[in-house]
């Protein structure tokens, strides 16, 4: 058997390095669209500015100039955006020349109508033809507001008494206030006892709960990566979405070669040389390892090449963990070689395959977190994407390259891959077999 | 070497062999003959292990093919009809490759690829991609390629079909080599000269049925050594025609078809004479005459009543 096994393998792998167009799509045409990437978007050898800068412009809100500088330059230190400060008209202009991904419009008296209590609406412009930068901005805007708006609520929850701005009816006296007259304010504290003292009891628990906040007993720190890195002796990496998207998309890519291995069953069927294998020394299952076998070994190839041109191009971290990567990459190529080939031998035409194999992996790309984080969806795909294999191949590069996580932290997710090749595995050549004594395998 | 006794192989409730009984001694050259969609293909591919039979019972070269399938696959080599090679492949590495998967290795895979190679007429093209041959050298690669291995049984299922007649003539003659060096081979073809120059034996094969069997005299034998002579003649005219060739010696049979009358003989040129003076005698032209002398197409047609390439 593993002479035989080694003869197919060898076989195929000499087939495979022969097709010089079929070595181009799976090596150069995801290279390409890596470059078209690198190109569209920036990164690494791309320069500095594109995808690691989204363009942002904020308009409006009557902040104070201090207030409108901090914020500028908080968002600019966080690595994601590159902010300029418009009127609404300007950053409309802007949006839709598509000179900015996205408009954050604050309303008219931020400041007065959020001391005052009243709702307080932000927009969001964005710009339709910069989707995927556009929900960067979007995404992050979400989880600022929902930590703010927990933050509130956690507020209410200590104090639900507290209920001054619109108990106490001195709306214009806090306008007054951010209008540039106090007096009013100070008049009210003075003349009303019972609105002085909630006034005073309101501020000393606002300042508590701040100076709690900025002092937890139980914290969650938060670190711009760039402080990260420059902790890890790496201070020339920057935060680069390519992290992300390079190796999902060479997952992706690495899907459609499984794909195309386990197609060549259906080739061999068809001329022949499948009929003349199982009339030969070797059993179904043998055909079938070999078949797989070749894939894996090819996609694991496509996978680390690959990676290591976005580690050239992209300045992807691929090196900081060579061996787990290695692993991920294997295991990741091992369970799309045994899902498409279990797939190719269900259907019985080369046709047939190429219309499943298509769908699904458009279905597993989306659902996996090929195209965007699967953070990004409703909770319910995402928990459909865990089903998917290319989401534990995304997930285990993402925490290597993203997150700079070693081998300890990818194996659950290696260990989740070969189970899937296993079963697979197993799947596959168990039709194969069932096949063979139907007579319809060849 | 091959025994096939009373095998069937059906497709729902197609039946593509029935009941096919026959056996092949050690070193002979045994022929299945048959038109298209005849069961020759599904014979050998039941016979290789291909397909499961759906009833009776064959051995090959010692093993059941049902309970030992993987003894009769490392004894025989299959030739399909269709040409089951790697095309993006050189020939050598073609050769390499079946090779291999029968566990050759090292300088003996390598001394047997030349070894095919030169006797398949290909050693200069060995390092040409297959998808570039012509038709004849597929073939002849397609035969080596079985050969690899060394079986104990060949099995070559139409191997000259759609080649010129100087390629088929090579593969016959390594045919008959291989034979001649004790390679027990199963030959299937719908070709009747092909059948008759390289046999030993055939068996006829019609509807997935075994029609007729033994070497080309028996199978004569069987429609009788008769020639067959036919003329243009009215039908009006048959009843007296009958009557006057019951009294020539050695006349047999007289039928009708197609416009002209059939008188079987024991020899056809003697009783040719007494035709042309019966016809001059009624004043009857004789435009169209044929002596036909017993061959397989006839017994073909008498058996099957079909044409072996209809």
């Amino acid at each position: 058997m593993i002479r035989g096994l080694g003869a197919l393998v060898r076989k195929d792998l000499l087939r495979q390095l022969k097709d010089a167009k079929g070595f181009a799509i799976y090596m150069c045409v995801p290279l390409l669209l890596t470059f078209i990437m690198g190109i569209s978007f920036g990164g690494g050898v791309f320069g500095e500015s594109g995808i690691s800068a989204v363009p942002l412009v904020i308009c409006g809100g009557d902040l104070p100039s201090v207030l409108e500088d901090r914020l500028a330059q908080g968002l600019q230190e966080s690595g994601f955006f590159q902010v300029t400060w418009a009127d609404t008209a300007e950053a409309a202009r802007l949006v839709s020349r598509g000179d900015a991904s996205a408009a954050l419009v604050l309303p008219d008296g931020l400041l007065r109508d959020f001391f005052s209590g009243r709702a307080v609406e932000v927009q969001l412009w964005k710009d339709p033809n910069s989707a995927v930068k556009a929900g960067i901005v979007e995404s992050i805007l979400a989880g600022v507001m929902r930590q703010y708006q927990a933050g509130e609520a956690a507020y209410r929850a200590l104090w639900p008494e507290d209920a001054f701005p619109e108990a106490a009816g001195e709306d214009d006296a806090v306008d007054a206030l951010f209008g540039g007259e106090p007096d009013r304010l100070l008049r009210s504290l003075r003349e009303d006892a019972t609105f002085g003292r909630e006034f005073l009891d309101r501020l000393e628990r606002g300042a508590v709960f701040a100076r709690t906040l900025e002092t937890p007993s139980i914290s969650l720190e938060l670190h711009d990566r760039q402080d990260w890195e420059a902790a890890q002796g790496d201070a020339r990496q920057s935060r680069n979405l390519h992290d992300y998207f390079l190796p999902a998309f060479a997952v992706f890519f690495m899907m459609f070669s499984a794909a195309a291995m386990a197609r060549e069953l259906h080739r061999e069927r068809e001329t022949r040389t499948l009929a003349r294998l199982l009339t030969g020394p070797v059993t179904v299952g043998t055909v079938a390892l070999g078949k797989w076998l070749t894939a894996v070994i090819m996609c694991s190839l496509q996978l680390l090449v690959l990676l290591a041109c976005g580690g050239l191009l992209f300045q992807l971290r691929v090196g900081s963990a060579p061996v787990a990567l290695l692993f991920v990459s294997v295991a990741a190529a091992a369970a799309a070689a045994s899902v498409y080939l279990a797939l190719g031998l269900v259907v019985r035409t080369e046709k047939a395959m190429d219309a499943l194999t298509t769908v699904f992996t458009l279905t597993c790309g989306m659902l996996g977190g090929n195209f965007f984080p699967v953070e990004f969806m409703p909770p319910a795909l995402h928990y459909a994407g865990l089903v998917t294999f290319n989401y534990w191949a995304n997930r285990a590069f993402s925490d290597l390259i993203t997150r700079g996580e070693g081998l300890a932290s990818v194996t659950p997710a290696i260990v989740v891959l070969w189970t899937i090749a296993v079963v697979g595995l197993v799947l596959a050549i168990a039709i194969f077999t069932v096949r063979q004594r139907k007579g319809v395998a060849a | 070497m091959i025994e096939v006794h009373e095998l069937v192989k059906t497709y729902g409730a197609k039946v593509a062999v029935n009941r096919l009984s026959f056996a092949v001694a050690e070193g002979e050259l045994f022929g299945l003959l048959g038109p298209n969609g005849a069961g020759k293909t599904t014979t050998i591919s039941v016979l290789s292990t291909l397909l499961p039979a759906s009833g009776g019972r064959a051995v090959v070269a010692g093993c059941d093919v049902a309970r030992d399938p993987q003894g009769v696959r490392e004894r025989i080599g299959v030739v399909p009809q269709e040409i089951a090679l790697y095309e993006d492949l050189s020939a050598r590495d073609n050769l390499l490759f079946w090779g291999r998967l029968y566990g050759l290795g090292g300088p003996d895979l390598k001394r047997r690829v030349e070894e095919m190679l030169e006797a398949v007429e290909l050693a200069e093209h060995a390092r040409q991609r297959v998808g570039s041959f012509s038709g004849g050298m597929k073939r002849r690669l397609n035969l080596a390629a079985g050969l690899m291995h060394g079986p104990q049984v060949l099995f070559l299922d139409e191997p000259t079909v759609g080649i010129d007649a100087q390629a088929r003539k090579k593969i016959l003659d390594l045919i008959r080599r291989l034979n001649a060096d004790g390679l027990t081979i199963l030959y299937t073809t719908h070709y009747l000269e092909e059948a008759e120059q390289l046999c030993h034996r055939i068996g006829v094969i019609d509807r997935g049925e075994l029609a007729a069997l033994g070497d080309k005299e028996d199978l004569i034998r069987q429609i009788g050594d008769e020639d067959t002579i036919r003329f243009d003649l009215p039908e009006s005219l048959l009843p007296e025609f009958a009557e006057a060739a019951a009294r020539w010696p050695g006349a047999g049979a007289v039928s009708h078809a197609r416009g002209l009358a059939q008188l079987r003989a024991a020899d056809g040129a003697r009783i040719l004479p007494e035709i042309q003076s019966w016809l001059a005698a009624r004043g009857q032209s004789l435009a169209h005459l044929e002596v036909e002398r017993p061959n397989l197409e006839t017994l073909y047609l008498n058996l099957t009543g079909r044409a072996l390439r209809e």
